[in-house]
């Protein structure tokens, strides 16, 4: 095992579980603001990857979330694969077009879920190192509330 | 066994639709697009760096997709998809080839394209070609695409058509499908053109 995953494997020893799942209030019987269904879509080479997660926020003001960080990633975006029909001027066009688009933060509302799926908004990271399927990896999720939580993402195969 | 003609039950509809083949049938789970389009012909870069043309794929079915590797979600979920159907398809997954086409020649050297598609599976082959190649191949299945504006790391989106073709093994268009298609009905589809 590469002495980089090494290194994140006991980070994420040291710290815990309180950094994994950081309430955004007081403890209380539920968990006010989680994350869960965090994956990656593994691919070849050193091409960027989709990250995967669903927000549930029960809280009662809307959650923004402005910033992700990882140390097994150089830079993590916030996408959206979105899909054109009908485009103007391409009506002779065969089936749709996809495209990307690039988001600056993204919102949970108030009491309601963000979901980061496939064909839809993901997290578009950029690796800094070697990741392989099976591995975990770290994601810090800032909002602009100051809450940051840190969360566990586990690498699938290309398939998802 | 032959799926083709259903002859006396459409004969009618045929002459309406103006089409060659049986488009009336319900036997098609995804979109029939039999002589709407031209028969497979390109010239391209192969995963080993060298010219492939459409004929060297002759007697296999053929599936043809454009994306580029850059594309961490589409175009994986769109080839995982096909993976899907392949592997439900037994020993007739063998006789099919998914052709997926690099719009971003400039980043998918033949080497990372080969990585990309060998990940999906053995059938995947990639390629690519100079934007003039490409340009032909996409104005020929009326599929666009373009690509967005460079950020501070220098790294551009590729906006690409999502449309899949399938040809027959004689080269003959035959059906559209895409990515919200169930695999079963992919599968199905695909054995029956195995089976012609
Ligand atoms: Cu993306």
């Amino acid at each position: 095992m590469p002495v980089f995953r090494h290194l994140l494997f006991k980070s994420l020893l040291l710290a815990g579980v309180a950094l994994m799942f950081v309430p955004a209030v007081a403890a209380t019987d539920t968990v006010p603001f989680s994350v869960s269904h965090a994956w990656i879509r593994w691919l070849p080479g050193n091409l960027p990857l989709a990250g995967y997660a669903t927000l549930e926020n029960d809280t009662s003001e809307a959650r923004i979330l402005v910033a992700a960080s990882s140390p097994a990633f150089k830079r993590i975006e916030f996408h959206r694969s979105m899909e054109m029909h009908g485009m103007k001027g391409m009506d002779h066009m065969m089936g749709g077009m996809s495209h990307m688009k690039h988001l600056k933060s993204v919102t949970v509302p108030a009491h309601g879920t963000f979901r980061f799926g496939p064909g839809a908004y993901h997290l578009m990271m950029w690796r800094s190192g070697d990741i392989e399927v099976g591995d975990h990896v770290p994601v810090t999720f800032r909002f602009s509330n100051g809450m940051t939580m840190t969360v566990e993402f586990a690498v699938r195969g290309p398939a998802g | 066994m032959t799926f083709r003609c259903c002859a006396s039950l459409v004969a009618a509809s045929l002459l309406l639709a103006g089409l060659a083949a049986c488009s009336g049938s319900a036997q098609w789970r995804t979109t029939d697009i039999t002589g709407v389009m031209p028969d497979l012909a390109f010239t391209l870069t192969s995963e080993t760096g060298a010219t492939v043309h459409a004929d060297d794929f002759r007697g296999k079915v053929k599936v043809l997709f454009f994306g580029y590797t850059h594309c961490p979600d589409i175009c994986p979920i769109t080839l995982g998809h096909l993976a899907a159907a392949l592997r439900t398809m037994g020993a007739d997954a063998k006789q099919v080839r998914v052709l997926f086409v690099s719009v971003d020649p400039k980043r998918d050297t033949p080497a990372l394209l080969e990585k990309y598609t060998d990940a999906f599976g053995p059938q995947f082959v990639g390629l690519t070609g100079t934007q003039e190649q490409l340009r032909e191949l996409t104005k020929r299945y009326r599929v666009a695409y373009s690509y967005g504006p460079p950020d501070e790391n220098g790294n551009y989106l590729v906006n690409h058509g999502s449309a899949i073709f399938v040809f027959d093994r004689q080269g003959h268009v035959r059906l559209l499908m895409n990515r919200s298609d169930p695999t079963k009905a992919i599968a199905h589809d695909l054995e029956l053109l195995v089976n012609e």
